[in-house]
């Protein structure tokens, strides 16, 4: 079975390669007729990567959370999944594309680099609320990825405002594709908030403490008010278009830091999990 | 006096000062940058006590200045502390602002009039000959269907669908207050202390059995002075599914002699009485050493606890024999030796081997190894004679967190909150249709103006807009008065 989720592992990474190369060319050549195949190809590796964590699921008894391999695999196929059903809603952004498959297949690929070995489950971490946290952790970081794949759609389709280009006229208006931003940035919030308090119960359970300033604790909540300060700036201040799309652009580096970075840096309870 | 100062004492500028958004923003960056530092800098309170003390002697210079600065217990220091405070403040403002706008909006629905209708992103003009109360009963069916709740007056409709959504981001901020209350209200009543006990001992929950304790303002003399037993330590605990939980210890609490609680705490698996909650952290082995007198009677003993501090599954202590003056040093593990029986359960019998040191001020006078029920000749140079140093028991011993917080609910509630008021923000987004009936003077015609908009996602509204505008028009088409 090792060996199956690991070929499947490979396949899905192979597919989303293909997309990425796809959908760059089309942004590159603005060929929308190919961004079918494209999107065909995130789906046949959104489906052997299902299978990959499912078969490896199954044989380790845990769910993708323990290993920086199982994490990284995650993180890619949800961010997959919320591209591919929100470029199945909104049809008109499926060049998103461009970010959201070249982002994953790298972490696909950085994943691969890390220890395959099966962990078992320590016992510290039998616990409903760490897979909550996980899922959370996992659909938050996917709707920001495609915010930011919006944003960076958005700061194009502005550059080239003034000109007659038809790929860019054929995107959605700019107040679309603003509120889009917005409409992902929020559903990420709540996912985040959702990580932390499942993150906190959990803690309360393992530790005795709901929240001890752990350095990832703190880099999550540093995230959390990161976003908190981007829909406040919208909502109250006035700030759309291309201020808040540089804002979600230079965002997801903090929240991928607090995803990934801290335990590497700073140490802390977290690390033993997220750098092994 | 000048209005300025007037405003001043009548409070307004404090008002405005707090009620600024601006203020939240410089706040919030505040504390992210404080937070940085936090995580850069070592915190007392994030490491053990020699950790921090290894990265203050190679550092001496950054930690003094870390010191003096308060930057290494940053997170309690008074600016931090007080970033929360006025951020609190802030919030409070803003709630009190945003509900009364949002109960305002609920209790007077505002109609309004062609001239503002005709302004909105989506609007639309229709023209019919059909009568008004048949031009009404369309616009209440259609709408109604929609989800919309009406409000009429005179010839103009508002229709309002997630109407509860305008309570959203002012739930958010209440949802702050609570954590924010919550967390200060559990720290200042809060005591966390490490209890220590023996297989079969039982301890009171009383301040000097705790061999670190750590209480809050208001709750210092408040324990509650119940028992707590360690029934059984396990190493390797299975619970009743088979699933392996680690170690394991099942505490026994007792009010007056009576059991009032029995449970096994493992990670994962809190224990909560009266408030307290107990979860087992470290553990070790106790091996009891007694020292007799020439003549068989006891002179001092005790279970020695030994912790395994570098995870080789050794434990190690050191300690005192009574008031002899002599002092020792132990390594004892558990081991299973070739006639080692199985047990039960199928595991080979382990059974202790102790290595003892003894120094009678200063002076090694015993090195060597002892089995269960050893014993072994300790001379005292200063009485003049042996005494028997036994081994004669050993047993796990392990270190319950007991902590008592009761801002830990009201977290948890504030938690639930905060998620419910950002689902209501993110999916509830309150929209408003607004409809004016107009009948010409000149004609039989009736002229309707409709237009709609949502709080947030605007642009996105439009589809839904589109779909109600389209079966008015349909309706008022082809239906007949």
């Amino acid at each position: 079975m090792g060996q199956i989720d690991w070929i499947m592992y490979l396949t899905a990474t192979t597919f989303y390669a293909l997309s990425s190369i796809v959908y760059i060319y089309c942004l590159v050549f603005k060929k929308e007729e190919r961004i079918s195949f494209a999107a065909n190809s995130a789906l046949a590796g959104l489906l052997f990567h299902g299978i990959s964590i499912a078969l490896r699921w199954a044989e380790v008894e845990h769910g993708p959370y323990i290993s920086m391999f199982e994490i990284l695999s995650g993180y890619a196929w949800v961010s997959v999944a919320i591209f591919l059903i929100a470029q199945q809603k909104f049809e008109k952004i499926r060049i998103v594309g461009f970010i959201v498959m070249p982002v994953s297949f790298l972490i696909m690929g950085a994943g691969s680099t890390y220890s395959r070995d099966i962990q078992l489950l320590p016992a510290s971490l039998r616990s409903y609320w760490l897979i909550a946290h996980a899922a959370f952790a996992n659909l938050a970081f996917g709707s920001i990825l495609v915010a930011v794949g919006i944003a960076v759609l958005y700061i194009l389709k502005e550059r080239h405002s003034d000109t007659v280009d038809s790929f860019y006229d054929r995107l959605p208006q700019l107040k679309v594709m603003d509120e889009l931003m917005y409409s992902f940035v929020a559903s990420g919030l709540l996912f985040l908030t959702i990580m932390i308090g499942a993150g906190a119960i959990w803690a309360n359970q393992t530790w005795g403490r709901y929240w001890g300033w752990d350095p990832t604790e703190t880099w999550s909540l540093i995230s959390w008010f990161v976003y908190g300060i981007c829909l406040h700036l919208r909502m109250n201040m006035g700030w759309t278009g291309k201020k808040v799309a540089w804002l979600i652009i230079f965002s997801i580096f903090v929240l991928a830091f607090s995803f990934l970075g801290v335990g590497y840096v700073y140490g802390g309870l977290h690390a033993d999990y997220l750098t092994s | 006096m000048n209005d300025k100062i007037m405003d001043f004492i009548r409070g307004k500028k404090i008002a405005a000062f707090f009620k600024s958004r601006k203020l939240a923003i410089v706040l919030i960056l505040l504390i992210i940058i404080f937070s940085i530092i936090g995580t850069h800098i070592p915190q007392k309170s994030q490491l053990k006590l020699e950790v921090y003390n290894v990265w203050k002697t190679n550092h001496p210079t950054e930690a003094y200045y870390f010191e003096k600065l308060g930057l290494t217990g940053l997170f309690s220091s008074p600016i931090f502390i007080g970033l929360a405070g006025l951020l609190f403040i802030n919030t409070l403002f803003c709630t009190r602002i945003m509900f009364s706008n949002a109960f305002r909006r609920l209790s007077n629905p505002q109609f309004q009039k062609k001239a503002y209708i005709s302004g909105l992103e989506n609007n639309m003009e229709l023209r019919t000959e059909k009568e008004q109360k048949y031009i009404i009963s369309v616009l209440n069916s259609v709408l109604k269907s929609g989800g919309y709740k009406l409000f009429k007056e005179k010839n103009c409709i508002v229709a309002e669908k997630n109407r509860f959504g305008v309570f959203g981001t002012s739930l958010f901020h209440v949802s702050i207050l609570i954590i924010i209350l919550a967390a200060v209200y559990g720290s200042l009543g809060r005591m966390e202390g490490d209890m220590r006990l023996i297989e079969g001992q039982t301890l009171s929950e009383d301040h000097g059995n705790y061999i670190f304790v750590n209480e809050g303002p208001f709750f210092y003399g408040n324990h509650q002075k119940f028992d707590i037993s360690l029934e059984k330590f396990y190493t390797d605990y299975k619970d009743e599914t088979g699933t392996p939980r680690g170690t394991a210890g099942k505490l026994v609490i007792k009010e007056n002699g009576k059991k009032v609680k029995k449970d096994v705490v493992y990670s994962n698996n809190l224990m909560s009485y009266e408030g307290y909650t107990f979860l087992g952290n470290v553990y070790g082995l106790a091996p009891l050493l007694i020292l007799n007198n020439p003549d068989g009677t006891v002179y001092s003993g005790s279970y020695i606890t030994a912790s395994d501090t570098d995870s080789s599954g050794r434990y190690v202590s050191s300690f005192e024999i009574g008031d002899t003056g002599l002092e020792g040093v132990l390594m004892v593990y558990m081991t299973a030796p070739l006639t080692s029986e199985i047990t039960e359960s199928g595991e080979v019998k382990q059974t202790p081997i102790l290595f003892l040191k003894i120094f009678d001020r200063g002076n090694e006078i015993y090195d060597g190894k002892l089995r269960l029920n050893d014993t072994v000749r300790i001379y005292d140079k200063y009485l003049g004679y042996d005494r028997i140093l036994g081994f004669y028991d050993i047993k796990y011993w392990s270190n319950f967190y007991i902590v008592k917080d009761a801002g830990t609910l009201i977290v948890y509630a504030g938690i639930g909150l905060i998620t419910l008021s950002l689902m209501i923000s993110r999916f509830m987004i309150p929209k408003r249709v607004w409809v004016e009936v107009i009948k010409d003077e000149n004609s039989d015609a009736t002229g309707i103006y409709i237009g709609g908009k949502a709080d947030k996602f605007k642009f996105l509204y439009e589809d839904e807009y589109s779909i109600l505008t389209n079966k008015i028009k349909e309706r008022l088409q082809y239906g007949t008065n």
